[in-house]
């Protein structure tokens, strides 16, 4: 066992010089931009140039840990990794993931709390750990415990329907007048609000059967399990493209760029807006300086290359915030949120 | 077809994939031998280091580090029972007994053997068959995964040992163990008492630990179970026979076609294959009282059962996009970040890369093989090392694993729990599989039929108007029958069949 754990210790020695070497040899020049829709990110200062950013109080010292509360494999996990692979060369240290899954990030965030706050431990939050997930189970945070870093994305959502379907637009729904059945994620996912949001202001008798993620919930629509289904564009765009699937409406402000003719539910007169968000938090208490230049620094790795593959080869949509908009947004939702789902009868 | 196939090959003629697959796998085997270190966390670790690589090498580097933990996990599971991952439970049973009677080398080797067969086959399914067989998973609703998962439970009378009854009560235990946490369907937290930890359930790899390793280090410790095995070098004496192999051959086939429908089906996973299979295994096997005790059939059908499904869980992913479990969730991210966006496209858009992808997992298989056997001389030696010396180190290694899989000393208080029930329920002549399979298979039932009732507005006849629902559910009954009575018409002596 002590011959294998060595031997592990050197073959990872060997991957990461490999990973080393193919990194400077692989220089995408990526021309056409994202969908970048930066919000007011003034004070964030994406894409300024300043190299030269002074390290405060010779910080980092030491590797930097992301904590993605929810397990391996998902859009939290992925971007946090996205982002320690080019790590090194904006702090000159790496930035180390560690999945702490479990009860819809609310475990992970609750241990977080406990962590020092000294800005080398960073919860990569989504949404739904502030606005839904309290109000459904009792947490012992609340948003007052954590400081924003800064924003990372905003992924937009979409309602799906087969191509077989006999619903051509999400008008034809609302006047068939029948139950129709959905996938919108699992309950209390910002999908699941989103959607009976949408369809109990449209007056759509609707049931709700709820998957565990995203990809049960689009097997089951493409086993004509369930009518209608409620996704992040991504997921489902190789079967639009492919034409077993038909996007009825965008949860957005504007239209989604890789569907121009799909309309938003606000252009059909529905007042709904979503967005499954991302952002970096430090536990509160960190140091203002550390903060800002974590969210400096934390901007211009989003302008590099190789970040800038990711994000446009997975359709991210980045939102750099400066951390005193991410505490705004998360406030603001907090009690938005609220209404709506006690509205929806989910509040425990 | 054949010119894919050929196109397939010549780009994977590089020295960087051969050397990466090489590397993958021997990273992949370790990371399964070493209880608490899964495939996920292996290909979870090094996906960020396959960004620069070229997309096929990378994926394929990720593959061979896929398949080689889901073998690895035979090595602890045969020397230590200490299965390395859930999907080498079942082999843990005849594995361990083997070593107990001196014939850690043969176990090992039969291991490598039907694992390897068990990879080649799914592999080779998937290069020829990929998008007929996409249909499948589009096949599988909740009625279905429910029936599945119910038949699958079923089979705990085959890991009962000699009474059906004990082994009853550690399923149900089991069961309300899987209950624990926040309820999938309603959202509600069950048995959680407000502690946060529990809200996230009890993980899966823990408890495996508890329950096999941990209970496993106290009756040692129990008995002064310090002996030496009595083994020699690896030695023609402890060498698989050729009678051995053959006599198998039919056992492995048919796990291998067991592990790759399962893995095509997606939100299954390797250790329901591999339950399945060997339990399969044991109710056409010649000599089925012969399992649990020291069967290499029983290692040959677990082992090809569980590396079946590496190749088919490709299926769903490459074909609709849809990852099967979480390491093709994983893989699913790297694609897309390569700029691969798998889907009903994939195979026109990408053809090239796609063929290359599937013709090198032959090839990770294969490598797997050459590694395996080269392996198997040094891991033989771990059973000469005294137990007292052995003891400390297990104990350490189940702690870091434990710790590992979430990073938290609650996971390894969970392990300590499962270890003394573990220990205390064999004690008494409970067998620990039927739990563990609940836990696997309790969640998949509950959710499965929940989300049907959701969807009949709580008619059960949902059940019985969808074919491939009704026939599981009547294959259960089917497998019910026969335990039933197996159990209590009185044995017949001589072969059965």
């Amino acid at each position: 066992m002590m011959r294998s754990t060595r031997k592990l210790r050197l073959l990872a020695l060997a991957a990461v010089c490999a990973l080393a070497l193919s990194l400077f040899g692989c220089s995408s020049g990526s021309s056409s931009a994202p969908a970048v829709s930066a919000p007011a990110a003034s004070s964030a200062g994406a894409g300024s140039a300043a190299e030269q950013t002074p390290k405060p109080l010779d910080f980092p010292k030491k590797p930097i840990t992301i904590v993605v509360p929810v397990d391996a494999g998902g859009g939290s996990d992925t971007m946090a990794r996205a982002m320690s692979a080019v790590a090194e060369k904006y702090f000159g240290q790496p930035i180390v993931v560690v999945n702490r899954g479990g009860a819809g990030g609310t475990v992970g965030t609750t241990e977080f709390m406990s962590y020092e706050p000294d800005g080398y431990s960073l919860l990569l939050a989504h949404a739904a750990i502030f606005t839904t997930q309290p109000k459904m189970q009792q947490v012992a945070y609340t948003a007052g415990d954590f400081i924003g870093v800064v924003g990372l994305n905003d992924q937009p959502i979409v309602m799906v329907v087969k191509s077989t379907s006999p619903y051509a637009s999400f008008e034809d729904v609302v006047n068939s007048g029948e139950q129709i059945q959905i996938a919108a994620n699992s309950v209390g996912s910002i999908f699941h609000v989103a959607a009976m949001d949408l369809l109990s202001q449209a007056g759509v008798d609707a049931v709700h059967v709820p998957f565990n993620g995203g990809n049960p919930g689009l097997t089951a629509l493409l086993g004509d399990n369930v009518d209608v289904g409620f996704f992040h564009p991504e997921e489902v765009l190789a079967h639009v493209q492919n034409g077993d699937i038909r996007v009825l409406g965008s949860m957005t402000a504007e239209r989604l760029e890789a569907f121009p003719d799909v309309p938003t539910f606000k252009e059909l007169g529905y007042d709904v807006q979503y967005g499954v968000w991302k952002a970096l938090l430090a536990p509160a208490g960190t140091d203002p300086a550390v903060v800002q230049y974590l969210n400096e620094t934390f901007c211009k790795l989003f302008e590099d290359p190789d970040f800038k593959t990711y994000v446009e080869n997975t359709s991210t949509n980045m939102m750099p915030l400066s951390g005193a908009e991410v505490d705004a947004k998360i406030r603001s939702e907090v009690d938005s949120y609220a209404d709506v789902l006690s509205a929806l009868g989910l509040v425990q | 077809m054949i010119e894919n196939i050929w196109t397939g090959f010549l780009g994977l003629l590089t020295v960087g994939n051969f050397v990466f697959i090489l590397l993958g796998m021997m990273i992949g085997i370790i990371f399964g031998a070493l209880p608490g270190l899964t495939a996920t966390m292996a290909v979870a670790l090094f996906t960020p280091i396959t960004f620069g690589m070229e997309a096929e090498t990378g994926i394929l580097m990720l593959l061979a580090m896929y398949c080689g933990a889901t073998y690895g996990g035979s090595i602890t599971a045969i020397l230590l029972k200490t299965p390395g991952t859930p999907a080498s439970a079942a082999t843990a049973l005849d594995g361990y007994a083997l070593t107990q009677k001196g014939h850690a080398g043969k176990a090992l080797e039969m291991a490598l053997y039907a694992s390897t067969i068990g990879g080649l086959a799914s592999a080779a399914i998937l290069l020829l068959v990929a998008p007929q067989l996409a249909r499948l998973a589009t096949a599988f609703g909740p009625p279905e995964f429910f029936a599945l998962a119910l038949f699958g439970l079923t089979i705990i009378g085959s890991m009962s040992g000699d009474n059906i009854l004990k082994g009853l009560i550690m399923g149900a235990l089991g069961m309300l163990v899987s209950c624990i946490g926040i309820d999938k369907i309603t959202g509600v937290p069950r048995m959680t008492f407000g502690h946060a930890y529990l809200a996230g359930g009890l993980q899966l790899i823990p408890v495996l630990i508890g329950l096999f390793a941990i209970a496993e280090l106290l009756r040692k410790i129990e008995h002064r179970d310090f002996r030496v095995e009595k083994l020699e070098e690896f030695s023609s004496k402890d060498r698989l026979e050729r009678s051995e192999k053959r006599g198998s051959m039919r056992t492995i086939l048919k796990s291998s076609v067991i592990g790759t429908v399962i893995g095509a089906i997606p939100g299954t996973g390797a250790a329901i294959a591999s339950f399945l299979s060997y339990s399969e295994a044991k109710r056409s096997s010649k000599a089925p009282q012969e399992f649990g005790r020291g069967s290499v059939e029983g290692i040959a059908a677990s082992e090809a059962g569980n590396n079946g499904v590496t190749g088919a869980t490709l299926i769903p992913l490459l074909t609709l996009g849809i990852p099967g479990d979480a390491v093709t969730a994983i893989l699913l991210g790297s694609l897309m970040i390569q700029g691969i966006i798998p889907g009903p496209q994939l195979f026109t858009q990408h053809s090239a890369m796609v063929y290359t992808i599937m013709v090198g997992l032959i090839f990770v298989n294969l490598a797997m093989y050459l590694e395996g056997r080269f392996l198997l001389r040094l891991f033989v030696k771990i059973t000469k090392v005294p137990m007292n010396f052995m003891i400390p180190v297990i104990l350490l290694l189940c702690i870091t694993g434990a710790y590992a899989v979430n990073n938290t000393f609650f996971d390894v208080v969970v392990m300590l729990i499962f270890g003394i029930v573990g220990y205390v329920f064999t004690r008494f002549g409970f067998p620990v599989t039927p739990m563990l399979l609940a836990i696997i298979l309790g969640p998949m039932a509950e959710e499965g039929m929940r989300q049907s009732l959701i969807m009949s507005g709580g008619s059960a006849s949902i059940f019985f108007k969808r074919p491939i629902c009704l026939l599981f559910l009547v294959i259960s009954a089917a497998s019910i029958a026969w335990h039933l009575v197996r159990e209590y018409l009185p044995a017949k002596k001589g072969p059965e069949k």
